[in-house]
């Protein structure tokens, strides 16, 4: 008969507000496991992790028990109009009691239409209809997990025509009225503010920046469409300068929050990866010790 | 003003490739058209849906080529989308969609490479659960042996195919003896698959076997599972050319499952007294009722 689920007594979950980490592959727990070099904590979709069973189950309970993990959702679909699917949102609850993760996250966007999920995070229109519907949805995830959730804020190609508020006073009123904290992806930030035309120093100063519970790094495409550039968040590249420079400056507002390199395609070597969260680590040492209250 | 579910079928079929027109009066064009800055979300639902479908369907790919299979799964991709966003199980339809595809209908064994494919990702993320010992079906006093009944692993699947779809399967991994071919004549094959440990196994099997471990998934008794496995394999016996009939094995297919590790549980009937009548360690389940017979 089929084994239940593993209750095993996981190490409690801590994760310092000085920890970095990256989004970890499958292909990489072998490497992270034999050693994990400067990488301190790690993430997963957990979409990846939604089967009954399995050797990649037996893979993330042998990192569970040695890093600090956070689970991170990429279809929920917070932003759809239609009722967030039960079923998936049950799946969740599933990855989170069987992981115990120091940190869930998911993201301010929806992802299909019921019958169509398009695997995509796409955006959401700042009005009150969708921060109403928004907020809801989040209410309902964190009384189904039990716990808080960090929002993650989206990478934008274009703008709505319509908008009752910009992105940080529609962030800042989430917080409010769900308690949930942010995942602030800089990345996301830039792609959005080189897209949309926007300040992203501005955005992130407008962010309730005391919600922030983990930043998010990654690197980004940039593409030239009939002569207009587009910049397009693929996590194909390295952390890039622009980026970097955010990362400093908002850790400067902020002090220190657990930080997450991003890798989703044209994947390193582990060595590589677990190298660059070194670097973030190194701005991150010397963006604190420079600040002149402690934190 | 628009409703948020209202912007949402608008994009929604823009990004699915439906139309595009009304886009103008939702999105601000930054210098592009709309369309164009939708067309990003069009290209990441392709590519990543393509690319799970592949990780799904690596065989089916490779035998395909990558440009075949981009055009094949932009085809299901718009015909049947996921329904759920755990896209490592996206794929449920693409073997029948195989079957009815014109361009792929010069590959006949295409559509059961694809089912040999679906089984294995299905018996990889099935709930795990321990095989029983070799010695546990030995253990169970004789009398007794036909009233037993046995939990078959959840993580078993089978795959009933007229070619060698495991050979065609096996020949595209890593470890195929070099130089060795597969001939699309060398007739069809019964393949059980299973995941009883960490790896996922594949073996051929009887039809007689195939339907004995059907009966006990059912919870049938083994003297009823063995009237079945019995009549499965005089029939098909009979469908055979040659017209052999050996009749069916009961202990050596036990065996056979017990060594594969498809079979998680023996469970025993209890004598009057409630007590079991033979080691415990064997019988950790009451069994169910017995169905009524018909």
């Amino acid at each position: 008969m089929p084994i239940a689920s593993p209750t095993p007594s996981y190490p409690e979950a801590v994760l310092p507000r000085t920890a970095v980490g990256v989004g970890l592959k499958p292909s990489h727990i072998a490497a992270l496991l034999d050693d994990p070099g400067p990488v301190r904590w790690v993430e997963v979709h957990a979409e990846n992790y939604m089967q009954d069973g399995g050797p990649l189950h037996r893979a993330l309970e042998a990192v569970r028990r040695e890093h600090p993990l956070s689970v991170h959702g990429v279809g929920l679909s917070l932003g759809g109009a239609h009722d967030l699917d039960t079923a998936h949102l049950a799946r969740l609850a599933g990855v989170v009691a069987r992981y115990e993760p120091a940190l869930v996250s998911e993201h301010l966007a929806w992802c299909g239409v019921p019958g169509a999920f398009l695997n995509d995070l796409l955006p959401v229109p700042c009005t009150t209809e969708a921060l109403d519907i928004v907020a809801r949805h989040v209410d309902q995830t964190q009384a189904a997990l039990g716990r808080p959730i960090l929002v993650e804020n989206p990478s934008r190609y274009f703008a709505f025509r319509i908008q009752d508020m910009d992105e940080p006073a529609f962030l800042s009123a989430l917080v409010r009225r769900t308690g949930c904290g942010l995942l602030l992806d800089l990345n996301n930030v830039v792609v959005s503010a080189r897209n949309l035309g926007f300040d992203p120093s501005a955005y992130v100063a407008a962010l309730p920046l005391e919600a922030v519970g983990e930043i998010h790094l990654a690197g980004h495409a940039v593409r030239v469409v009939d002569g207009v550039e587009i910049r397009i968040d693929d996590h194909g590249s390295a952390v890039g300068d622009a980026v970097l420079a955010l990362y400093a400056e908002t850790l400067r507002r902020t002090g220190p929050r657990p930080t997450l390199v991003e890798r989703d395609t044209d994947i390193p070597p582990w060595p590589d990866l677990a190298a660059e969260a070194g670097r973030v680590a190194t701005v991150m040492t010397q963006v604190l010790a420079a600040r002149p209250d402690p934190v | 003003m628009p409703s948020l579910a209202d912007i949402q079928r608008t994009l929604a079929g823009a990004v699915r490739g439906e139309d595009d027109t009304p886009l103008a009066g939702l999105v601000a064009g930054h210098g592009l058209d709309p369309a164009q800055r939708v067309q990003i979300h069009r290209n990441t639902t392709h590519l990543t849906l393509t690319e799970a479908l592949g990780a799904n369907f690596p065989v089916v790919r490779a035998l395909v080529g990558e440009a075949f299979f981009a055009q094949t799964a932009r085809a299901y991709i718009r015909q049947t989308p996921p329904n759920s966003p755990v896209v490592s199980a996206y794929g449920d339809g693409l073997p029948d969609f195989l079957a009815g595809h014109e361009p792929a209908r010069s590959l006949p064994y295409l559509p059961d490479v694809a089912r040999l494919e679906w089984a294995r990702l299905g018996a990889l993320q099935a709930a795990d659960a321990a095989p029983v010992a070799p010695a546990t079906l030995g253990a169970v006093p004789p009398a007794l042996v036909p009233m037993a009944r046995c939990a078959v692993h959840p993580s078993f699947r089978c795959v009933v195919s007229p070619w060698p779809v495991d050979r065609i399967w096996a020949m595209h991994q890593p470890d195929w003896p070099e130089g060795e071919t597969v001939s699309l004549d060398e007739g069809g094959a019964t393949v059980l698959i299973c995941r009883p440990r960490g790896q996922v196994l594949m073996a051929r099997a009887d039809r007689g076997t195939l339907s004995l471990l059907f009966a006990l998934e059912m919870g049938q008794t083994l003297a009823t599972a063995a009237q079945a496995a019995a009549h499965a394999a005089a029939h098909s016996a009979r469908s055979t050319p040659d017209g052999a009939a050996d009749g069916f094995d009961l202990t050596a297919a036990l065996a056979r499952l017990v060594s594969l590790g498809l079979l998680t549980e023996v469970a025993v009937p209890q004598t009057a007294d409630g007590s079991t009548p033979c080691d415990p360690l064997m019988s950790r389940a009451t069994p169910p009722p017995e169905p009524p017979s018909p």
